[in-house]
């Protein structure tokens, strides 16, 4: 997912001066980094569906807050994961377990893009929370590795171990002895 | 080079992170030879291209409704205080015609006033309709109204009482002062700190100079949304609590506000331990209430001052008056004889307020903001 560019500035401050068109185009340039973040973290469409319904109401009611020196993504990251913790800590939903997983095959035909994307998401629920948390905040909301960190609570350097250690176990996962990768 | 430092090199490459043109080379013409190092770049390659999982084509529609039926309730709720400015308005123009012997002066300085507020909600309504404003300016603008429509029904009760007939003209000038300060444009578009409304309660639309000095002597933090609040149980070790987050705030009035790391306990489900940077776990129990058999959570915006109230979500405005009004409508009574609010248009399953300062043995125990609470599922 791209960070923040210009048309997501211009699309804010018109959301915060109330232009509902402009938020709408910001929910649909955003809600698959959400909702696929979300997806990971339960595991579940249902609960996944909920969560991103919640964050972009949350978005929505928090516009007036957002601070524009900083980026929208971050924000954003912010907002989703919170929401996930959420929802886990005052029962409505439990995270995914984490999955030993052996191998998951990859399809021959990777322009057969609903097979590999099932085949990537299976191969995620093997990741350790705290990677999985750590790549999802660089590569789904694009966050860089000192504002991941400071999300986190973690120093920078500790996003970009635990990335490097999802990429890992996700290439340890998969199985491209079907061919085509 | 070898693989693990080849890898990371690429790793950090696809992050968009700075890395040295001659390393990365080295690291691409390794995994170009290194059996493992390539079938790592091929995985990375299938991630790559694997789309992300798609949300239901309906979701955004869903969204948007939500989110369009909650900006035409909110502003459903400013025009309903407009017009009760107006009926305000309406009515002091009917009390002083028929009162027994208004001065002059009185009636015109009344006149005055209501001419002043009609103008003002002119104003704001003419910006309203071209540049809806953010929900924390529209809370301001119905303070500024209710201000208004205060002052002009205490003089139409003063009027009807035959008290408006004792007022020199100074006195009514005086109450017209009163009106002109506060339609001051600074207080209407003054953007003070959130740090600052939540240290002098003000963001909960509090009534009375007393709650406005109020601070809290319980330490409460904002994690997710929900409020905790410190409830003693210090752990000297980890354990086995889980890594969770972090969040931000002060253990004393002199230290900064900083981010701590935040972690749970699966044996606690409602508790969350704060990292008070000497190695040290505080304990923070979940705020909650009960209503009607349900359990609810207190929700606020972040507490960004030691001492600082929860207040009300950044999503609710604040009540213009003490009944909650425009913003909500009395639900019940909780099992304590508390007053239950709703939002106006709403019903309680998306959430319950009280009002200010509550007794001591209640949850809301003394807070002198408007508390907003969500079922707890």
């Amino acid at each position: 997912m791209p960070p923040l560019n210009t048309d997501d500035a211009a699309l804010l401050a018109a959301a915060k001066d109330g232009d509902l068109d402009a938020f709408e185009a910001l929910v649909r340039a955003h809600s698959g980094a959400v909702y696929a973040h979300a997806l990971r973290f339960f595991g579940d469409v249902g609960a996944a569906e909920d969560v991103a319904q919640e964050v972009w109401i949350k978005v929505y009611r928090s516009l007036s807050t957002f601070d524009e020196r900083a980026r929208f993504s971050t924000w954003l990251y912010r907002i989703t994961r919170n929401a996930c913790l959420d929802a886990v800590r005052a029962g409505k939903r439990r995270p995914v377990p984490i999955e030993v997983v052996d191998t998951i095959p990859v399809p021959g035909d990777l322009a057969d893009q609903v097979a590999l994307t099932a085949s990537v998401e299976a191969a995620m629920t093997a990741l350790q929370p705290e990677d999985r948390d750590a790549f999802s905040a660089v590569a789904l909301f694009g966050l860089t590795y000192i504002e991941a960190g400071e999300q986190l609570g973690v120093p920078a350097g500790t996003v970009k171990s635990r990335v490097f250690r999802a990429r890992r176990s996700l290439a340890h996962v998969l199985d491209l002895t079907a061919g085509g990768a | 080079m070898d693989c693990i430092q080849a890898q990371a090199l690429i790793s950090e490459a696809l992050d968009h992170q700075p890395v040295d043109a001659a390393l990365l080379e080295e690291a691409k013409s390794h995994c170009r030879t290194c059996e493992s190092c390539t079938l790592f770049v091929r995985a990375l390659n299938v991630i790559q291209r694997a789309p992300l999982p798609a949300p239901p084509a309906d979701l955004t529609d869903r969204i948007m409704a939500v989110v369009r039926a909650e900006a035409a309730a909110t502003e459903q709720a400013g025009d309903t205080l407009s017009e009760e400015v107006a009926t305000a308005e309406a009515l002091a123009g009917a009390l002083t015609e028929g009162s027994a012997a208004p001065t002059d002066s009185a009636t015109a300085t009344i006149q005055a006033a209501t001419e002043a507020a009609r103008n003002k909600i002119a104003e704001k309504s003419a910006k309203r309709i071209t540049v809806t404003p953010a929900p924390a300016a529209r809370s301001q603008n119905w303070a500024w109204a209710a201000g208004v429509a205060a002052v002009l029904i205490l003089a139409v009760v003063g009027g009807s009482l035959g008290l408006l007939n004792s007022l020199n003209s100074k006195t009514a000038t005086e109450s017209t002062g009163d009106v002109v300060y506060n339609i001051a444009p600074e207080s209407v578009t003054s953007a003070a700190p959130e740090s600052a409304l939540s240290a002098t309660g003000a963001q909960g639309g509090e009534f009375g100079a007393a709650a406005k000095s109020t601070t809290s002597t319980v330490l409460f933090v904002t994690y997710g949304g929900a409020v905790y609040r410190q409830a003693g149980g210090t752990r000297t070790s980890r354990g086995d609590l889980a890594s969770s987050g972090s969040v931000s705030t002060s253990f004393d009035a002199q230290t900064p506000f900083a981010m701590h790391d935040v972690f749970t306990s699966s044996a606690e489900p409602d508790v969350i331990y704060i990292a008070n940077g000497t190695n040290n776990y505080e304990r923070f129990e979940l705020v909650t209430r009960s209503y009607q058999g349900k359990t609810y959570v207190l929700n606020s915006n972040a507490i960004d001052t030691f001492g600082g109230w929860p207040g009300l979500p950044s999503g609710i405005p604040a009540p213009a008056a003490p009944d909650g009004s425009p913003v909500f409508l009395t639900d019940g009574t909780d099992a304590t004889g508390v007053t239950v609010y709703r939002r106006t248009g709403a019903d309680a399953r998306l959430g319950i307020a009280i009002a200010p300062n509550t007794a001591t043995s209640d949850p809301a125990a003394g807070n002198p903001n408007w508390t907003w609470w969500v079922e707890k599922q």
